[in-house]
């Protein structure tokens, strides 16, 4: 008997380490994706390289105006897409309407690049705005629109019914119980998720091509009507179009990305903590 | 007077908020069918028959069965590729990895699914694809690159929900088979997955979808050819990296430009049958 129990605690120890050993190669590649993206970047941060245009033919000079349209095309999208997609979560919440809820499931799983295909013909073309930060911003917030509104729906389905029935036997009445009682009560879980999209959008690139950005322009943006560079379509278009000249440049954009992604998504993951 | 004006406008914004996303999947889909149809009317069925994209030739020819086909090949592989290794990733943390391990590891797979695509995409460029002329292979980017791309890329989102769905299985059914004298790793594997295949079959639909519409992976370490693979270090070109990489020189109202809708309508339509599948499996799960 005894011998049998420690062949089999021998087998479960070494099914135990055979998948500590996967897990922990995977997590070094991912740590190691990390600091191959960010540290080789490090080098040229400068003053020059946070304030200046990119100059001669992407060999010198900086990256202000992507830094500034990244955060503009994102402060942007998320002004739209933060009270649209949280109304859109309470009422997916609140409100049992199927085709709402089934709408927004296809929605989620629509690819970024047909949202910029989308946001092409209508905003850019039809509607006229032409490559502009509000195009690029009104396909962004449609895009994290589900994204916002499935993450309230989930925290509002936790909120115990016995507190929305308490409030109703007060005389409260629907919309009431739901702003004055249900939405404060997840305002933790609404700043998370405006941060963790404002993750997503800060990095976006393929919808971004087709809606807002330009390779190269020549002055800081005059309003929201005109196009912008970005962070991570300077990475794409440094990568696609100029050969290893430019590759310092797409480097230290990647770092500078990298620091704002970190940034955010650390900020969201304490309002996470502090609920608990 | 002030409490009915409250209510009110907090109906409406409500209901502008579910107009609008009703709105916006009509509004895609009606636009990406109007803008397709001078591609139809014109190419009609060569679109899906003929493997001939030459989209700025004159005449062009705009023959997308290769894209097609590439993005279901980049999509069952890749697919295949990520799954098996986040399900053991998922296993491990499940039931064998210590609380530490588990929010550790947790955490930094978090921090990996906000890395943008383009930024893996230009680190593999960097630094894998100029390993591949050196060991004699022609084409520096290739599907087998994109595959390694795709798999960080997803990863992520792979192994979180199949992670949730195993933790999700109550305990005494794993306890149940443990007092039956199942190994624990015989318990996560039969018992638990069995109780939770729906969730992880979900997981793997939205690791599916994910790949069918990822664009700047592709583009970039795929190679960009036209054609349809045959060994996984040839090169090749996505519905996806077709869209992203042509429809900033497209003229407007072309041809061109409107084989690229339809190459989205195509997107689409996978992507929609893919989310319905998930719908049902998750409908499924609930029972």
């Amino acid at each position: 008997m005894r011998e049998i129990d420690k062949s089999r605690i021998a087998e479960n120890r070494k099914t135990r380490l055979a998948l500590r050993i996967l897990t922990y190669i995977i997590s070094s590649l991912i740590v190691a994706l990390f600091l191959l993206a960010f540290v080789p970047g490090l080098k040229y941060w400068s003053w020059e390289f946070f304030t200046q245009f990119p100059k001669e033919r992407m060999t010198d000079g900086g990256i202000f105006p992507a830094i500034l349209g990244s955060i503009l095309l994102t402060v942007t999208s998320l002004a739209i897409a933060i009270p649209l997609g949280v109304l859109l979560g309470i009422v997916l919440s609140e409100y049992n309407l199927t085709y709402i809820k089934f709408a927004v499931t296809i929605l989620s799983g629509i690819p970024s690049v047909v949202y910029g295909l989308f946001g092409l013909g209508l905003f850019c073309i039809t509607m006229n705005m032409r490559t502009s930060i509000l195009a690029g911003a009104l396909t962004l917030s449609l895009m994290v629109l589900p994204v916002i509104s499935s993450s309230v729906y989930e925290v509002m389905q936790a909120i115990p019914r016995e507190l929305r029935e308490a409030a109703y036997a007060l005389g409260a009445r629907k919309s009431e119980v739901i702003f004055e009682m249900l939405v404060p009560s997840v305002r933790n879980t609404i700043l998370t998720v405006s941060f963790v999209s404002a993750g997503r959008v800060i990095g976006e690139t393929a919808p971004l091509i087709l809606t807002a950005a330009v390779f190269y322009a020549t002055q800081l943006p005059k309003s929201l009507l005109s196009p912008v560079m970005t962070m991570p379509t300077h990475i794409y278009f440094l990568t696609a179009a100029y050969g290893s000249s430019a590759r310092w440049m797409a480097e230290g954009t990647a770092s500078v990305l990298i620091l704002f992604i970190i940034l955010v998504y650390t900020i969201a993951f304490m309002f996470r903590r502090e609920k608990k | 007077m002030r409490r009915e004006i409250k209510d009110k406008t907090r109906k409406a914004l409500m209901a502008i908020s579910s107009v609008t996303a009703i709105a916006a999947l009509f509004g895609i889909y009606y636009y990406l069918v109007k803008e397709s149809l001078p591609a139809i009317r014109s190419v009609g069925a060569e679109l899906f028959l003929s493997d001939q994209w030459y989209p700025v030739w004159e005449p062009g020819e705009y023959g997308m069965r290769a894209l097609i086909i590439n993005s279901l090949i980049v999509t069952v592989l890749g697919t295949l590729l990520v799954v098996p290794v986040a399900y053991f990733i998922a296993i491990y943390l499940h039931g064998f990895a210590t609380k530490k391990e588990k929010s550790i590891v947790r955490r930094l797979i978090e921090y990996l699914s906000g890395i943008p695509s383009v930024i893996i995409a230009f680190v593999f460029l960097t630094y894998l694809s100029p390993i591949f002329p050196a060991i004699g292979i022609y084409s520096p980017q290739n599907l087998l690159l994109a595959l390694i791309g795709l798999f960080f890329l997803t990863i992520p989102i792979s192994t979180v929900l199949i992670l949730e769905s195993l933790d999700s299985v109550p305990k005494e059914l794993e306890e149940a088979s443990a007092a039956l004298g199942a190994l624990p790793l015989k318990t996560y594997m039969k018992v638990t997955t069995k109780a939770a295949l729906p969730g992880v079959m979900n997981a793997i639909v939205l690791t599916a979808n994910r790949i069918v519409g990822e664009t700047i992976v592709v583009l970039l370490l795929g190679g960009g050819a036209a054609m349809v693979p045959t060994k996984l270090t040839d090169p090749f070109k996505t519905l996806t990296a077709a869209i992203a990489s042509e429809m900033p020189e497209a003229a407007k109202f072309s041809i061109h430009y409107s084989a690229l809708f339809f190459a989205g309508l195509v997107l689409v339509i996978f992507s929609t049958v893919f989310e319905l599948t998930s719908v049902m499996l998750l409908r499924r799960s609930r029972r």
